[in-house]
């Protein structure tokens, strides 16, 4: 066997026990966690949450999903059990695949082993492709399905329906697919260098686009589409601030003598476009690569960008190396970056930080040019340092814990399971603003039966559960009464319930719950109190 | 054209700087629409060194100014004493050292660029940039030391570079003279300098011989220069408190990060307790390269979100690019992109260590240099298209980017002279002038004046220097206000002459006897008073009522 062959080997088991240790880290989120439920009632009785047989299109609390990641879930927990072994195990997968792509896509880009290597070791050692290795998540799938299309219409030996595909799949994994794709395939087969005839290039890139289109299409027939591509894909253009600003700055101008003309030469809607193109730069910025990618921690460990701190350094030379390369295809790689993160431009004021994802193991491949401009013992003093930061933060997990105590609640565990315990004997009542979804984690942590809790709805959008079986979810709205002798109810209030009773009513509280930081958060109340 | 460029640069340099001084200077005691806290502190102070050689608070000639407890480098003042004595004390005062050096700054970015690029068309492409540029302009007429201390670290590190051509000696003693004025000027300098310096011998490391004894007794020189200042940061109790008041760990995000990082193993929470600092401080260090905020809001003129002013064009971010490119392409300039490059990335470590999220008066540096590569970029453009066979395209793109520029520069004359005063007044003090020319006009009236500087169109803060406006826009002599001036038993109480800055207690202080008051909604219950009693009203620059004279008798 080959030294390389070796080494690519030993990156790849590094990168696979980094992904896989300390595996229950983090713990899912409410969205992961409704997919983790679905995928169970999917690989249980082939219906949704909702009860829907096989779809296509499925519900979150933020838009529309795409099947591709909710079904591999499923295949994960069918053959693992209904287990977070079985949800994350996929992802994990996917996630060390990577590397192998993008070790394969490096070679074969740039006819250099060592670059290649060094991509593959940046890819595997990345904190946010560790972080999405380890959750059900649209991202690290199509950026996977995007690196595996690029390596496969650049390689020497290319089947063309293959390649058909592998777009075809991308299609039903992000919506974001269908705005890239186009774009990225025109660039793919008429500037980067290829073997393809025109005929068959033109062809290609017109199924891409047909393929877009169709799913725009079939997508808009869906009853809140619109809304969905407005709400979430098209905020630029509904964004009040800019509109409000262009009208204000253009008053206060009139209001000072300059001429309504000018002020609409000046403030106008251009402004949109010039937020929007920013924004889309903003995206790029170093600070969400190598400072913090998300603060919430949802995508990513909040203390981390997209690579370790000292990655920027390999970064920087990679990229004053391939400027002082005269244009050709390697420096090419520098427009793909911005083709990835074009629909940013669309999007204001929130960061689409699912499309600088994509972008991740193009940048490795930066790093890879920067590292073999490194000095020897440099370098793999970056590596080292590298690793340890990455490992580091997924060893020592206790202030990530604590940092994503409301967006990744594991101290829910005991809530759900004791809610669906009595649940079960009597009606229970549960406050909607302990975390942002309980619902999910009531169905996944207990064990219960699919069937038994199908909502029978359509495609509602942005849909959050407010009841389950015996289970009322308490809204800020609700009042509370002392309950007659002929009512049973137990109730888990957040501190805003208990604190809205406590004044006037005599409160029974039989356990109270902590949230990670050791704050009292969910007080159950015995049979005394009722809500209406 | 190209000809004509290279004949006669000097006259094309002149014509430059005389249109950045007009830039400048032109109305210079309209724009911006009142001196604020800074500023009227700073002229007091400097009225007061140059009558008494005392600040307010009775310290002679101090190396620190207490000003309104934020502890001011000295620079400032003492350029604003000389310019008090040469000028008089009118408002335009303390303005003229910061114009005057912006001015100049054309200068000093020309021969730097040019000793960096060995170009001279590149050179006068940059001084053009920093004579229009948005930052330039902002902080060019607005009295601020850090556009000083950059106008002296350029020319000394020109001199440096000028000294590695020739050898001549004077240029390396005056290269480290020069630099460390510019760490006199500026807090930040005092750092940024040494490790600017130190990356400068580092990066030219070939073009020095360790046996040259000029290079080596100059380093001594500087050291022995910037000793005073060494000793002024380590020992002075003030410097240390100014310093630990902007750090980043006052940021009260990081300070609850650091709270929630608490393992119970008191090695491992000290480990992530500095790691939690290094991270936070390292994202914030990198987003001040936010695109977003260096082309569209990093001035702080508007409060409408993306819709404001960066401290570049937005025009310049091609040529940025393009400037990058070219300089990093550049073969025959190794160590000088090197140079420039280490400017940008250790000039951002203020911003990046201080405790607001953006903080462009510490990144001016920075800017400059920005500014400096979008002219490398534009000499790319315009060398690239005049090599282009169609003269045609070549015209057709020079008005292009002629009339993108001014577009640009129209909006930012837009954005500074109207937008600016009508969305941040707030941020000069505004009316606090006006108040206090009212105030002393009332002065015989009463035997006590009282005014809470608590005031706010959304939201009440208190603003500072309350004291310094009086002071100054009373004409009171500084000698008097030295013995004046004293803390008083009530909240925020400070008092001099017949007034008393504090918080209105309205129940207690309505009963006050010949007095007046002035406060606003958020200290006096206006609907509450009797309309006979309201003297007079002042307004916030849209208008709005800002604060109350009320007159008890």
């Amino acid at each position: 066997m080959k030294v390389e062959i070796k080494i690519l080997i030993l990156i790849i088991v590094c990168g696979f026990i980094l992904r896989i240790a300390n595996f229950s880290f983090p713990f899912l989120s409410a969205e992961e966690v409704r997919i983790a439920y679905r995928s169970y009632t999917l690989s249980e009785v082939g219906k949704d949450e909702f009860g829907r047989d096989w779809p296509l299109l499925f519900n979150s609390s933020e838009d529309y999903k795409l099947p591709v990641v909710s079904y591999l879930s499923a295949l994960g927990v069918k053959i693992f059990g209904k287990n977070e072994f079985g949800v994350r195990i996929f992802f994990i997968l996917i996630g060390t695949g990577l590397i192998l792509v993008s070790y394969n896509l490096a070679l074969n880009y740039t006819k250099n082993i060592k670059v290649a290597l060094f991509t593959a070791v940046a890819v595997a050692l990345s904190p946010i492709l560790v972080f999405l290795s380890k959750v059900p998540n649209e991202s690290i799938v199509l950026t996977f399905l995007i690196i595996f299309i690029f390596y496969f219409l650049t390689r020497r030996n290319t089947t063309i329906y293959v390649a058909g595909l592998l777009i075809l799949s991308s299609m039903l994994v992000s919506k974001f697919s269908w705005f890239i794709m186009p774009l990225f395939i025109l660039f793919l087969v008429f500037v980067q260098p290829n073997k393809f005839s025109f005929k068959i290039k033109s062809l290609f890139f017109i199924f891409t686009v047909m393929a877009s289109l169709l799913s725009i299409l079939i997508f808009l027939q869906v009853p809140q589409a619109t809304r969905s591509f407005l709400e979430n894909n098209l905020t630029l253009f509904s964004n009040l601030t800019i509109k409000n600003g262009i009208e204000h700055l253009r008053m206060q101008g009139i209001q000072s003598g300059w001429s309504p003309l000018m002020e609409r030469v000046l403030f106008n809607k251009i402004e949109f476009a010039v937020v929007g193109l920013l924004h889309w730069f903003s995206h790029l910025s170093p600070n969400i690569y190598f400072g913090q990618f998300d603060k919430t921690g949802i995508l990513n460990i909040t203390s981390l960008g997209a690579f370790s701190k000292i990655t920027i350094i390999p970064f920087l030379l990679g990229l004053f190396y391939l400027f002082q390369q005269k244009l050709n295809h390697k420096k090419l790689l520098l427009f793909l970056i911005f083709i990835f993160t074009f629909p940013a431009s669309l999007v204001y004021p929130n960061y689409s930080l699912d499309l600088i994802i994509l972008t991740i193991p193009l940048l490795a491949m930066i790093v890879g040019f920067g590292l073999i401009n490194l000095r020897f013992k440099l370098r793999y003093l970056i590596i080292l340092l590298m690793f340890f930061e990455t490992a580091f933060n997924l060893l020592i997990i206790k202030p990530e814990v604590n940092y994503t105590n409301t967006t990744r609640p594991s101290w829910i565990v005991p809530i759900a399971e004791d809610v669906y315990a009595v649940s079960k004997g009597i009606k229970v009542g549960v406050s909607d603003n302990i975390v942002f979804d309980i619902a999910p984690y009531i169905l996944w942590e207990n064990p219960v039966s699919p069937e038994d809790n199908f909502l029978k709805i359509g495609l509602p959008y942005k849909y959050r559960q407010t009841s389950l079986n015996k289970i009322k979810m308490i809204g800020a709205d609700n009042n509370f009464y002392e309950c007659t002798p002929d009512e049973n109810i137990n109730l888990f209030l957040s501190q805003r319930d208990f604190e809205k009773i406590n004044r006037t009513l005599n409160l029974v509280i039989t356990k109270k719950y902590q949230d990670n930081l050791g704050n009292d958060l969910v007080y159950k109340i015995g049979n005394s109190i009722c809500v209406n | 054209m190209r000809k004509l460029i290279l004949k006669s640069p000097i006259v094309l340099l002149l014509m430059i700087i005389v249109l950045a001084g007009y830039l400048r200077f032109y109305r210079l005691e309209d724009y911006p629409i009142q001196l604020n806290h800074d500023e009227v502190s700073q002229l007091y102070d400097a009225i007061s060194i140059a009558t008494t050689g005392k600040d307010i608070y009775g310290n002679f000639l101090p190396t620190i100014f207490e000003s309104v407890h934020d502890f001011k480098s000295p620079f400032y003042t003492y350029i604003t004493a000389l310019f008090y004595l040469i000028f008089g004390g009118g408002e335009l005062t303390v303005r003229l050292p910061g114009a005057f050096f912006s001015t100049l700054i054309i200068m000093a970015i020309y021969f730097f660029s040019w000793r960096l690029f060995k170009n001279q068309i590149m050179a006068l492409l940059a001084s053009l940039m920093a004579a229009i540029v948005p930052f330039e302009l902002f902080f060019g007429r607005k009295s601020f030391e850090n556009v000083a201390g950059i106008f002296f670290m350029l020319l000394g590190f020109t001199a440096l570079l000028k000294y590695f051509e020739n050898k001549k000696s004077v240029w390396v003693y005056l290269g480290v003279i020069i630099l460390s004025i510019a760490m006199y000027t500026y807090f930040s300098h005092a750092i940024i300098i040494p490790l600017l310096f130190i990356s400068f011998i580092f990066i030219f490391k070939d073009e020095i011989s360790w046996t040259d004894s000029n290079f080596i007794k100059a380093i001594i020189f500087w050291i022995i220069l910037i000793l005073p200042l060494v000793f002024l940061v380590i020992t002075n109790p003030d410097a240390r408190y100014r310093s630990e008041t902007v750090f980043i760990t006052q940021d009260v995000n990081l300070g609850e990060r650091i709270g929630l990082t608490q393992t119970g193993n008191f090695l491992l929470d000290n480990v992530v307790k500095l790691k939690v600092i290094t991270d936070y401080g390292f994202n914030r260090y990198l987003n001040q390269f936010d695109p977003l905020y260096i082309f569209s809001f990093g001035l702080d003129f508007t409060n409408q979100g993306p819709v404001g002013m960066g401290p570049l064009f937005l025009v310049q971010l091609p040529f940025l690019i393009f400037g990058l490119i070219y300089i990093t392409r550049q073969n025959n300039i190794i160590r000088e992109k090197r140079f420039i490059l280490t400017w940008v990335i250790l000039g951002m470590i203020p911003s990046g260590l201080t405790f607001e999220s953006f903080s462009p008066h510490r990144s001016i540096m920075v800017f400059t240099a920005l500014n400096i590569i979008s002219a490398a970029g534009l000499f790319f453009v315009f060398k690239y298209l005049n090599n282009l066979p169609q003269k045609r395209i070549f015209y057709i793109s020079i008005i292009t980017i002629f009339l993108l520029f001014t577009f640009n520069f129209v909006y930012f004359i837009h954005m500074y002279t109207v937008n600016f005063p009508n969305e941040k007044f707030q941020h000069l003090h505004y009316p606090f002038e006006q108040v206090a020319r009212f105030m002393w006009s009332e002065h015989q009236n009463y035997d006590r004046i009282v005014f809470d500087p608590l005031y706010g169109e959304v939201a009440p803060v208190i603003g500072t220097a309350a004291h310094y406006y009086l002071a100054y826009f009373g004409n009171y002599p500084p000698a008097k206000m030295q013995q004046e001036y004293r803390r008083g038993e009530k909240t925020r109480e400070v008092l001099f002459d017949k007034f008393s800055i504090r918080k209105i207690d309205w129940i207690e202080d309505q009963n006050l006897k010949n007095t007046l008051i002035v406060g606003t909604i958020w200290s006096i219950p206006i609907k509450e008073v009797d309309e006979n009693k309201i003297i007079k009203t002042f307004y916030y620059f849209d208008g709005k009522p800002a604060f109350y004279a009320v007159s008890l008798k």
